[in-house]
């Protein structure tokens, strides 16, 4: 296992932002699978999601979360260094979210306008590459990380998906400590879990992947480390229960897939961000995982 | 089979909607037993007979005595 560090940036703030239209879950499930409602709702522990409008998207969603957020710090967007947009589903194939971003924000030309495209993982490899140009360039960099996954569901993840946006701020700070980071690929599986004009995914393989796989990485990575909080993305709710007890972390979990749904990588900045709110400080282990097959994983200062 | 392993294929055939009468049934041969029942399978005799499924254990599970091993049951 390869781990990245990178010194020398600070957390800012986090902030995100939820299309208007909240579904009961139940009655989503008791709709599509009738006598099966109860064993979905069981299993997935979400009992309402976040559902976007025709209008609603996800570099809509982050842009409001970022004005929000840069507002309530009272950022100077001329001093932003760069935007990096995290998404599987983009406003435009072409362009990416990060160059929209740069105008919709009113940002700078100069900054630099990073996309990446990752589903559940996307959290912490955005954090990284945003975190990497904070050291370099010296100035705040913005994490957008969103995604409108609803319009894609199939009947085995309409019960289970919500849409959301978020942003993220980092800036450089001599005195911060270094951040790690670690990652994990397996390309050779992406058919369990893909965008090819719909959601398409294999239940067992997908739950294998967590189970055995990032378990493992996560295990590993924490080897002689410790968190304070454990922010896991947000499959659904036993998925994430069952992760952090396994790596010991139950006391430390943050939940927020009951009450919003699955919202792709977005769900690890929401459960930062809520968890923030709620006054947290420490150390933070954020996992996300999902689509390529991938995961990644940061352990960082809050 | 014994009262154990009736009683156990009884409470899966209630959640699974229709009757099995063998411990030897694969997921497979189960065409309600997907990736969702599988989770519902687990939650439900974990809170039956008072047991945790490990996360890793979970995938591992194949068939029907894999389910009732972990229970605590030996066929």
């Amino acid at each position: 296992m390869n781990v990245l560090q990178v010194a020398g940036v600070k957390l800012a703030g986090v902030r995100f932002a939820l299309p208007k239209r909240e579904v009961d879950n139940r009655e989503t499930c008791q709709l599509l699978f009738g006598d099966k409602a109860e064993s979905i709702l069981k299993t997935s522990g979400i009992l309402k999601r976040r559902v976007a409008d025709k209008g609603e998207t996800s570099l809509g969603l982050s842009c409001q979360a970022a004005e929000e957020l840069l507002g309530t710090l009272a950022v100077d967007k001329t001093t932003i260094g760069g935007v990096v947009a995290v998404s599987f589903t983009p406003e435009l194939a072409m362009p990416g979210n990060a160059q929209l971003a740069q105008a919709r924000l009113g940002l700078g030309n100069d900054v630099a306008a990073i996309d990446l495209n990752h589903a559940c993982a996307g959290y912490p490899y955005g954090l990284y590459v945003a975190a990497s140009l904070v050291r370099d360039l010296q100035k705040p960099v913005l994490l957008l990380d969103g995604d409108v996954q609803t319009p894609y569901a199939t009947m085995n993840t309409a019960a289970i998906l919500g849409d959301a946006g978020s942003a993220t701020l980092l800036v450089p700070d001599h005195d911060s400590g270094a951040w790690e980071f670690a990652f994990y690929t397996d390309g050779s599986r992406a058919g369990e879990l893909k965008l090819d004009g719909k959601l398409v995914m294999d239940g067992f393989g997908v739950f294998r992947f967590v189970a055995i796989d990032v378990v493992k990485l996560i295990a590993g990575f924490m080897q002689g480390r410790k968190a304070d909080l454990f922010v896991p993305h947000q499959a659904n709710v036993y998925m994430a229960r069952e992760l952090a007890r396994k790596l010991d972390l139950a006391d430390r979990l943050a939940i927020i897939g009951d009450k919003y749904g699955n919202l792709a990588s977005a769900s690890v900045a929401v459960g930062l961000a809520e968890a923030m709110a709620g006054g947290f400080g420490g150390k933070a282990l954020l996992a996300g995982f999902g689509g390529g097959l991938s995961a990644g994983v940061a352990l960082i200062d809050v | 089979m014994n009262t154990r392993e009736s009683e156990f294929l009884s409470f899966v055939s209630g959640l699974l909607g229709r009757e099995l009468n063998s411990l030897d049934l694969r997921q497979g041969d189960v065409s309600e037993w997907d990736s969702v029942m599988h989770l519902r399978l687990v939650l439900e005799l974990e809170e039956k007979y008072a047991i945790h499924i490990p996360i890793d254990q979970v995938p591992k599970i194949a068939s029907l005595r894999d389910f009732f091993e972990l229970t605590g049951g030996k066929a």
